[in-house]
C-alpha cells in the first residue's frame, strides 16, 4: 500500500484505520458516499468499491435508507467445545434459532463411508439446517449420521430437540471431535439461503464427532467403544462470526 | 422417509472427493480424463468441470494445461492448540518452512495497538513483517508486534533462518505460555496478492493472535493473512463441563 496504489484501496485502508482507531465507532454511520467522494476528490464508484469490500469483511453494514454503519465486535465462536456451534450460540445472549431445511435418508457412498468409518452401503440420515442469529442467517449445517445409531430420528422433531440431545436420548455421549477449517464458495442456492454473495468465501468447518453408544447388554461403554457418530460440514458467514481458540503449553 | 436427492453440482463434488478416497489417490496422482469421469457418473461435462475447478480453488486438485488434473500436494496443517512454531510443526509433517523478512522496524502503539497491549499511545514496539513459505510455496504473511523493551537489538538477529519464538526464548528469556487466536476472512490487497501469488481480492484466512509469556505479559500481537488453498487449520474438541461453554463475545 502506497501513494501509487489504486485510490479505492487507499480509501478502504483509510476507512479501516478510522474504524480501528475509533474515529468511526461501532454502531454509528460513516460519512455518506457523496461526502467521502467530495472530501477526497475521488469518484463515487471508487468510494462504493472501497465500502463494499469492507462490508464483505463484516466491518461495515449497509442499512437500506439509513446509511453505512460500523459493525461492533463480531460474535466469536469457540472451536474447542465438542457440543460445537449449536451449544455456544445457544449460550449467547442473542436470539438464536435453527430452521430445519432437509431431513432425509441416503447411503453413505465412498466419501462419507470414509469419514464415518462404515460401509458405502450404510444408510445415513442427512440433516440440513440454517442457523439464524437475531433473525439473520449465520450458518448452514449439513450433518451425516449412521441410521442404526439413532433409528428413530425420522420421527424426532429437530426444531424442538438439538441433535446432541437426541444422541443423549439414545445413550450416545459425544466425547471428542476433530475439525478442520477452510474457506469455500457456496453454490448459488446455498449462497441465497445464507444471504451471501456466491463469489465471496465462507468459513467451512468439517468435523467428525466421536462418541460411545451404550452396549446392548447395558454395560457402560468403554474407550474402546468409541466410534464416529456424525460428520458435519458447517458454512459460516465470516462477516457475522469469528472463530476463536485458546492455546497453551 | 424421503430419499435425499443431491443437486448435480453437489453430487459431482461428492463423487470426486469420494473417488480420491476410494482409490487412495495421493498427491501428484493424475485423475482420469473429464470425459471418462463424466461418462462414469453420467454427469454433464460442464457440471464436472465446475466441480473440478472448485476443488482446484480450494487446493485439493491442480490442473496443468495439456497434462490433466492432479491431486495437489497435501496442505500444510496447523493445529491451533499448542504452541508449536511454524517451523516445528512443518518439520513434524516433513515440510520445510522458509521465511522472507519483508520489514523489521521500530513502531509506536497507535490507539488500536495500545488497546491490544494495554499500554499508552506511543509505547515502543518492533513491527516484523514476514512472508512464510512451506516447501517453497508462499502460505502466509505475518505481521508481528513485540514490545521493544523486551527485545533490545532484535534488528540484529537473523529472522530469516531462525524462528522468532526461538530467538525470543533463547536470547531474551521470553517464553510463550498461552494465547488466543481468532480467525475470519479477509480479501487480498494488491501487495498481499503480489507477494503470495494470488489474484487481488481473493479470500484469505485472517488470523489474529495474542500470545502471553510465562509471566502473563503480552509478548506478541500478530495478524496473518494466509492462503486457504495451502493451509488447513485444525482443532480437537473435548467435552467440557456444563457451564464452561459460554465463551463468546457478541
Amino acid at each position: 500500500m502506497g501513494p501509487q496504489s489504486p485510490l479505492y484501496l487507499q480509501l478502504r485502508e483509510l476507512i479501516r484505520s478510522k474504524i480501528e482507531n475509533g474515529e468511526y465507532p461501532p454502531g454509528t454511520a460513516i460519512p455518506s458516499v457523496g461526502t467521502l467522494a467530495e472530501k477526497y476528490g475521488i469518484h463515487r464508484l471508487s468510494v462504493r468499491s472501497a465500502i463494499s469490500a469492507l462490508i464483505g469483511e463484516g466491518l461495515l453494514k449497509s442499512v437500506q435508507g439509513k446509511g453505512i454503519f460500523v459493525v461492533g465486535e463480531k460474535l466469536e465462536q469457540d472451536l474447542e467445545t465438542v457440543g460445537g456451534f449449536e451449544q455456544t450460540l445457544k449460550a449467547s445472549a442473542k436470539h438464536f434459532e435453527q430452521r430445519l431445511l432437509v431431513k432425509a435418508s441416503r447411503t453413505a457412498g465412498p466419501l462419507y463411508a470414509s469419514w464415518l468409518n462404515c460401509l458405502a452401503e450404510e444408510p445415513l440420515y442427512y440433516v440440513k439446517r440454517l442457523s439464524l442469529l437475531d433473525g439473520e442467517p449465520l450458518s448452514l449445517e449439513e450433518a451425516y449420521i449412521p441410521q442404526w445409531l439413532v433409528p428413530n430420528l425420522a420421527d424426532v422433531d429437530l426444531n424442538v430437540f438439538p441433535l446432541h440431545e437426541v444422541y443423549e436420548f439414545y445413550g450416545i455421549h459425544l466425547l471428542r471431535g476433530e475439525q478442520s477449517l477452510g474457506i469455500t464458495r457456496l453454490d448459488s442456492p446455498d449462497a441465497r439461503l445464507l444471504d451471501v454473495d456466491p463469489r465471496r468465501g465462507v468459513l467451512t468447518l468439517q468435523c467428525v464427532r466421536y462418541g460411545s453408544p451404550e452396549r446392548a447388554d447395558g454395560a457402560p461403554a468403554g474407550p474402546g467403544d468409541e466410534q464416529p457418530v456424525e460428520f458435519t460440514r458447517t458454512h459460516i458467514r465470516a462477516d457475522k462470526c469469528d472463530l476463536s481458540v485458546h492455546f497453551h503449553r | 422417509m424421503e430419499e435425499y436427492k443431491l443437486r448435480p453440482g453437489a453430487r459431482a463434488r461428492e463423487l470426486l472427493e469420494g473417488f480420491l478416497v476410494e482409490y487412495g489417490l495421493a498427491p501428484g496422482d493424475r485423475l482420469p480424463s473429464e470425459r471418462a469421469l463424466s461418462q462414469r457418473w453420467g454427469l454433464s461435462r460442464s457440471t464436472l468441470r465446475n466441480a473440478l475447478s472448485l476443488m482446484e480453488e480450494d487446493g485439493t486438485l491442480r490442473s496443468r494445461i495439456g497434462a490433466g488434473t492432479f491431486v495437489a500436494p497435501a496442505k500444510y496443517t496447523r493445529s491451533l492448540q499448542g504452541l508449536l512454531s511454524m517451523s516445528q510443526s512443518a518439520a513434524g509433517q516433513g515440510r520445510t518452512v522458509t521465511t522472507r523478512l519483508l520489514r523489521l522496524e521500530q513502531a509506536e502503539c497507535d490507539k488500536h495497538l495500545a488497546k491490544r497491549f494495554g499500554q499508552m499511545l506511543g509505547y515502543p514496539l518492533y513491527k516484523i513483517v514476514r512472508l512464510r513459505s512451506v516447501d517453497g510455496e508462499s502460505v502466509m504473511i505475518e505481521t508481528s508486534y513485540i514490545p521493544a523493551g523486551r527485545v533490545p537489538g532484535l534488528e540484529k538477529k537473523d529472522l530469516e533462518h531462525q524462528s522468532l519464538f526461538a530467538i525470543l526464548e533463547k536470547d531474551y528469556g521470553v517464553i510463550p505460555r498461552e494465547g488466543d487466536e481468532k480467525i475470519g476472512i479477509t480479501y487480498a490487497t494488491d501487495e498481499e496478492a503480489a507477494l503470495m501469488g494470488v489474484e487481488p481480492e481473493s479470500p484469505l484466512f485472517w488470523i489474529v493472535s495474542t500470545t502471553y509469556d510465562q509471566g502473563g505479559q503480552m509478548m506478541e500481537y500478530c495478524r496473518a493473512a494466509a492462503r486457504p488453498d495451502r493451509l488447513r487449520i485444525t482443532t480437537v474438541m473435548e467435552r467440557k463441563l456444563e457451564g464452561a461453554i459460554t465463551e463468546y463475545e457478541a
